[in-house]
């Protein structure tokens, strides 16, 4: 268990160990949603939140109920947690998608079948996996959820961005489309690694 | 009707073998840029062991994922002939 603290955590989830630009989390929604920056921004504020809230949801239900020796279930029930993760997931999402339809209807259709398809968003489960296998604290967990969020949506609003900018500009006609956005994130990525030895976290 | 069911499994199985081949391929190109090796065989003797070549860094971290799946897309769509018939009308 590392003793790293919250900002730090949420620091390197940021730019050092980027979800996306790192992991390759969630990279679907990220190159479907990222044509306008509009989009790109509301879907990156709805991921932002589902993945702080669920974390933390998650966190203690994990510490809770399914761990061994947990102060409400003392059985072992850690079998459950993907079953469980990804039902909190669902729940928040849902929860999400009434609200956005309610009071940003545009944004609602503009992101689509994305905005339910963040229910299963690897990057929000990855997320909430990599914060049982790195052993994380409450505090930990909310830095890892909250910077994990913020990074995802910093790559793909920069990325909407490039997209916005690449309109004027004469990509060869085999490039067009996903081949060129993938040599794009791909030099961001490289980017971002300028940042490595900031902070770390394993 | 009665073939519903196989065209389904059908279409299951050949989407799995396509997202095979793609991640074999990428697996190839990245490791023999990457450590010289393919499935551990030494195909371009590298520097430290007496070779000529010296592996590319790059290519086993993220961003060279990235870069090589563009390419890929990329060349993928030069087989396909994407853009050969706006050449042709311009």
């Amino acid at each position: 268990m590392s003793e790293a603290s919250f900002f730090v955590i949420l620091l390197a989830a940021v730019f050092t160990n980027n979800i996306l630009l790192a992991n390759f989390l969630g990279m679907c929604s990220f190159l479907a949603c990222s044509r306008q920056i509009p989009t790109a921004l509301g879907l990156g504020a709805a991921v932002v939140f589902v993945m702080f809230t669920t974390t933390l949801i998650n966190y203690g239900i994990y510490h809770g109920i399914l761990v061994e020796g947990a102060p409400l279930c003392p059985a072992n029930l850690e079998f459950l947690s993907f079953i469980v993760f990804i039902a909190v997931i669902a729940g928040f999402v849902q929860f999400v998608e009434m609200f956005v339809e309610r009071f940003s209807p545009r944004l609602y259709y503009s992101l689509g079948i994305f905005l339910p398809l963040i229910t299963v968003n690897c990057a929000i489960l990855g997320v909430a996996l990599f914060m049982v296998i790195r052993q994380y604290s409450f505090m930990q967990s909310a830095g890892f959820g909250l910077g994990a969020g913020l990074g995802w949506a910093l790559a793909i609003l920069l990325i909407a961005g490039l997209r916005t900018r690449m309109g004027y500009s004469r990509v060869p006609a085999p490039f067009q489309g996903v081949a060129i956005i993938m040599i794009v994130t791909g030099v961001m990525a490289m980017a971002f690694m300028g940042f490595a030895g900031m902070v770390s976290i394993q | 009707m009665q073939n519903r069911p196989v065209a389904a499994m059908a279409d299951g199985l050949f989407n799995g073998l396509g997202y095979a081949v793609i991640l074999v391929a990428i697996a190839l190109f990245r490791e023999m840029l990457g450590s010289g090796q393919i499935l551990g065989h030494v195909v371009l003797p590298v520097i430290d062991k007496g070779g000529w070549y010296e592996p590319n860094q790059l290519m086993i971290l993220a961003p060279g994922a990235f870069i090589t799946l563009g390419l890929l897309i990329a060349l993928i769509n030069v087989l396909r002939g994407v853009g050969r018939q706006k050449e042709a009308k311009a």
